[in-house]
């Protein structure tokens, strides 16, 4: 698949995710641009329609950063966001979608680092599966 | 060539069309039932939960659901290796007995019997139940309500009247109230009054007709082919239970076995001009459309559940029983018209047992589930009201369904109305007469069977006992499956 | 008031449904003109391509959509009605029969590979059976529906106040005959929203005759699902599994209720050393496609399966 560059929603916790990928930003770390960031208030806010929705409107994978076990503002938000993407992804297997084109990733506000390697390794995934859009768009 | 169509067919559950064919001269080259529509549940209940099967087969037909959530529940019987505890397996019987009542009563008032309740001359716009309503007001009322009442034991012990959900493998959900109880056995005797009344109502104004007799005993509504039903261990028609006994066109009695050796002995043939497929007695083989004590085919429901027994199990379902040996004078009975009788034995039946079972102390006891086993493969039986209803799953070691197979009422049948279809068109073709109320007389010899062509479409591939045979339009044998 | 009812893709329980009426039915009749009714009355299909446009008053239409001959009877129906209404789940979301979309085609698993429908003497090609669609839809895919009487089938309360509201000339364009609120509200089980443990198949227990299904594990769409039916399931000892459709809040019954479960599943305390065993409960939802979209599977999952499916015909 030469050339595709693959479309990211990125769901990311205010707290957390969100602030480290400002940290990668600042840092002038380098990681590939292909996500389109949602800053939301805590992981556990994200609704499995939001992530489908995106898959349908043209993402080829949707990650969902939350803070580090134990870390989360709302104390549980990130255990609850755990869970739910573990049966999304049951679903959308059955489905026929690779459940890998969801991820949950914990990135906390100092680890810019962190988040710039998990975009690298997601995009490198979502590369190796292919665009989820036949022709690399939607319709 | 000339066509006729007859599209949709009315006053039966789910589509069909009867396409009739004449040469040059106007003679009948051929006329079929055509079944056209397939919604596949062979193919989308595997990977289903084994437990939801009860409930998922029952949308196969929503006229008949408690005999596929019951087959369906049956078969997971046997899958799991479970017992059925006695207070769940009452609750099981009451209510598909209140069912089979309130199956036939639909049919004798709302689907075929308007053919029978109201002269043929009513004219097309009369001829259906609002019809009959008109014409008999007072016993129209009184169905309704009754049959309210039937429907009303049904949801009292399956949650629902239409796609009942109380079924489980080894049981059933709940224990039944003893407020429901009551509530049962205050209106069973309604039930049997109105079952009588249907009968009185035969005998005085149905059954002395001359039209209904010459009908009845004409002809191009004979069929003679080998029939199947359940019997209980007095060889009288079971709906719930027993053995599957199959008796030849001669009446000699072919065999009598538990269900999943009966669903052995039976093959599916089928042909690329209808959904539906047609089933025959690998004893005899597939010799063709074709009815006789050589041929493979057989047919199913009342008048085949009443020429496989040797009597009825409640007295005055036994009475009638009688009277319908009497007149015809010898078994098994092979006018297809005799099925509309058929069905009124049965519905008193129905009736009987129904105040009997709820009068059962034991109906409400607190053990309603039996112990699980591992599960595995299984067959499950009923009399559906139209006829022999076979479930067959095998399932995988979480429980889920891994393959499925059904042979459904409508399906045993699919032969026969195709032979009775044509045999009432050769009849009105030699007379030149092909109106419209004559067309009627085509769907009336389809609607005696009270076919179920909802139930009739589906299959299954593969390692089954059923085989599947694969002819090309010239009728060589292309492929077997199965079997 | 000029009624028809017709069913495609059908069981044949939405038109029994009407009969659940019982002795009211004889107070209903005398109102209604019934123009076309297959499962009833003797009209045939000439009878209803002959009416003029808006002809009837009110179409009912239950059933999926599975053959083309269902799509051109939706048409017809569609031209010749004033209000045109999904009748039952298979009408409103596909129903049960739609269970079959995620799946390989169903004439090739039936009667196997190369089936093609013939005519019954090899000519007249027009009396060939009416081809599959390659999937099963739901109404709203091929013609505008103007309102919905959901249900599976329908209770006969909610056909009652249809009957109602159309009789008054008072449907609204939109208009579905069930409540907006969930089902968990008419139900007269206690729920407490209790934490889960395990997840429980309703063939492995016994459940508690007056809690809540859900509270004691096992998978009860009430949450997400439209009251209107009494909480019938629950109440004979049975989850709901979903059949009046999703709530306007719930959007999609699978990812409303997959959301309902993850927030109740618990393994102890919560915590990364609980995670393993979650996860392990969480396995206990087996087959969710059947359980989450038993009934709406054509309306709310095909859009995803569409996706994959096309994407797997790019790649081959
Ligand atoms: S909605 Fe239910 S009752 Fe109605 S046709 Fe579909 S399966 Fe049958
Ligand atoms: S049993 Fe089901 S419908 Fe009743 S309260 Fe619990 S979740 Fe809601
Ligand atoms: S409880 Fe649920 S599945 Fe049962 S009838 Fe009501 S809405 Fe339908
Ligand atoms: S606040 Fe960051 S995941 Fe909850």
């Amino acid at each position: 698949m030469s050339g595709f560059e693959p479309r990211i929603v990125a769901f990311l916790c205010r707290w957390c995710a969100s602030a480290g990928a400002d940290l990668a930003g600042t840092n002038r770390l380098a990681y590939p641009p292909n996500a389109i960031p949602i800053r939301v208030n805590c992981s556990g806010r994200v609704e499995p329609q939001w992530v489908v929705e995106a898959l349908k409107a043209g993402a080829d994978g949707v990650l969902i950063g939350g803070c580090h076990p134990g870390d989360c503002h709302y104390v549980a938000g990130n255990y609850k966001a755990r869970r739910r993407v573990y049966l999304l992804r049951k679903v959308l297997a059955e489905l026929g979608i690779e459940p890998e084109r969801v991820r949950l990733e914990w990135v906390s506000a100092t680890e810019g680092a962190r988040f710039a390697q998990v975009m690298s390794d997601f995009v490198a995934e979502l590369k190796r599966l292919g665009p989820l859009h036949g022709n690399g768009g939607p319709k | 060539m000339r066509r006729i169509a007859i599209d949709p067919l009315t006053r039966l559950e789910g589509h069909g069309k009867v396409l009739i064919y004449l040469d040059e001269e106007g003679k009948l080259r051929d006329a079929v039932l055509q079944v056209p529509e397939l919604r596949g549940f062979e193919a989308f209940c595997r990977g289903r939960r084994a437990e939801e099967m009860p409930q998922i087969t029952a949308r196969i037909c929503g006229v008949c659901p408690e005999a596929h959530h019951l087959a369906s529940a049956k078969a997971l019987d046997a899958a799991f290796g479970a017992e059925v505890p006695k207070p769940a397996r009452l609750q099981r019987e009451l209510f598909y007995n209140a069912y089979v009542f309130s199956d036939h009563l639909l049919h004798l008032v709302f689907l075929g019997g308007p053919d029978l309740l109201l002269p043929e001359d009513v004219g097309k716009a009369e001829r259906n139940v609002f019809g009959v309503l008109r014409r008999f007001p007072e016993l129209g009322r009184q169905v309704l309500e009754v049959r309210a009442q039937a429907q009303r034991i049904v949801e009292l012990i399956g949650g629902k009247a239409i796609h009942p959900v109380f079924a489980l493998p080894g049981g059933v959900a709940q224990p039944l109230g003893k407020e429901a109880q009551a509530e049962i056995a205050a209106a069973a005797p309604r039930l049997v009054e109105l079952a009588r009344t249907m009968i009185a109502l035969f005998h005085e104004e149905i059954l002395p007709r001359p039209e209904f007799q010459a009908l009845l005993l004409s002809e191009e509504a004979w069929l003679p082919t080998h029939y199947m039903g359940l019997v209980d261990e007095n060889l009288a028609p079971n709906f719930y239970d027993g053995q599957v006994r199959v008796v030849s066109a001669r009446g000699e009695e072919i065999f009598c076995l538990p269900g999943d050796q009966a669903l052995a002995r039976i093959a599916e043939h089928w042909e690329p001009w209808t959904y539906v497929k047609f089933p025959y007695l690998r004893d005899f083989g597939w010799q063709g459309l074709t009815a006789g004590p050589d041929s493979g085919i057989y047919r199913v429901g009342p008048l085949a559940r009443l020429n496989v027994a040797e009597r009825m199990a409640t007295p005055l379902a036994q009475e009638e029983y009688e009277r319908f040996l009497d007149f015809f004078g010898e078994k098994p009975v092979h006018a297809t018209f005799a099925y509309h009788w058929a069905r009124l034995i049965e519905l008193i039946q129905a009736a009987e047992s129904v105040a009997r079972l709820a009068q059962e102390p034991e109906l409400t006891g607190t053990k309603v589930r039996g112990k699980l086993g591992r599960p595995g493969e299984g067959v499950g039986v009923v009399e559906a009201a139209r006829g022999t209803l076979f479930h067959h799953y095998v399932l995988d070691a979480q429980g889920l369904v891994a393959q499925v197979n059904l042979v459904v009422a409508t399906t045993h049948n699919a032969p026969g109305i195709g032979l009775s279809v044509k045999q009432m068109a050769a009849a009105l073709v030699a007379r030149g007469e092909l109106d419209e109320a004559l067309l009627n007389r085509v769907e009336m010899a389809f609607r005696a069977y009270d076919p179920c062509l909802a139930c009739a479409t589906h299959f299954l591939p593969g390692r089954m006992p059923v085989a599947v045979e694969v002819y090309d339009a010239r009728g060589n044998l292309l492929r077997r499956l199965g079997g | 008031m000029k009624l028809a009812v017709y069913w495609t893709g059908s069981c044949g329980g939405c038109d029994v449904a009407f009969l659940e009426l019982g002795p009211a039915l004889l107070d209903l009749l005398p109102k209604l003109e019934i123009v076309f009714w297959p499962a009833l009355v003797d009209a045939k299909r000439a009878d209803l391509e002959k009416l003029p446009k808006h002809g009837i008053d009110v179409a009912l239409v239950n059933g999926v959509l599975r053959t083309t001959e269902n799509v051109e009877m939706a048409e017809l129906l569609r031209e010749k009605s004033r209000w045109l209404g999904a009748f039952g789940a298979c009408a409103h979301l596909g129903g049960v029969p739609a269970l079959a979309n995620p799946g390989e085609g169903i004439a090739e698993v039936v009667f196997g590979p190369g089936f093609r429908p013939a005519p019954p003497l090899g000519e007249a090609p027009e009396d060939a059976p009416p081809e599959l669609l390659p999937e099963a839809l739901p109404l709203e895919e091929v013609v505008p529906v103007d309102f919905v009487v959901p249900g599976c089938p329908p209770p006969a309360g909610l056909i009652a106040r249809f009957f109602a509201v159309a009789l008054a000339e008072e449907i609204q364009p939109g208009q579905v005959f069930a409540a907006e609120k969930a089902l968990c509200e008419e139900c007269p089980r206690t729920r407490e929203e209790r934490r889960l443990a395990r997840l429980v198949r309703p063939h492995e227990a016994l459940a508690d005759p007056t809690k809540c299904l859900l509270d004691q594990g096992m998978v009860c769409l009430g949450p997400v699902t439209r009251g209107g039916c009494a909480a019938a399931c629950p109440k004979a000892g049975m989850p709901c599994t979903g059949c009046l459709g999703p709530t306007p809040k719930a959007g999609d019954p699978a990812l409303a209720m997959l959301s309902a479960l993850a927030s109740l599943v618990r393994a102890g305390e919560e915590g990364e050393p609980a995670f393993p065993e979650e996860d392990r409960i969480l396995e206990g939802l087996v087959d969710p496609l059947g359980t989450l979209y038993k009934y709406a599977f054509a309306k709310y999952g095909r859009p995803l399966r569409r996706l994959a499916r096309r994407r797997q015909e790019v790649r081959a």
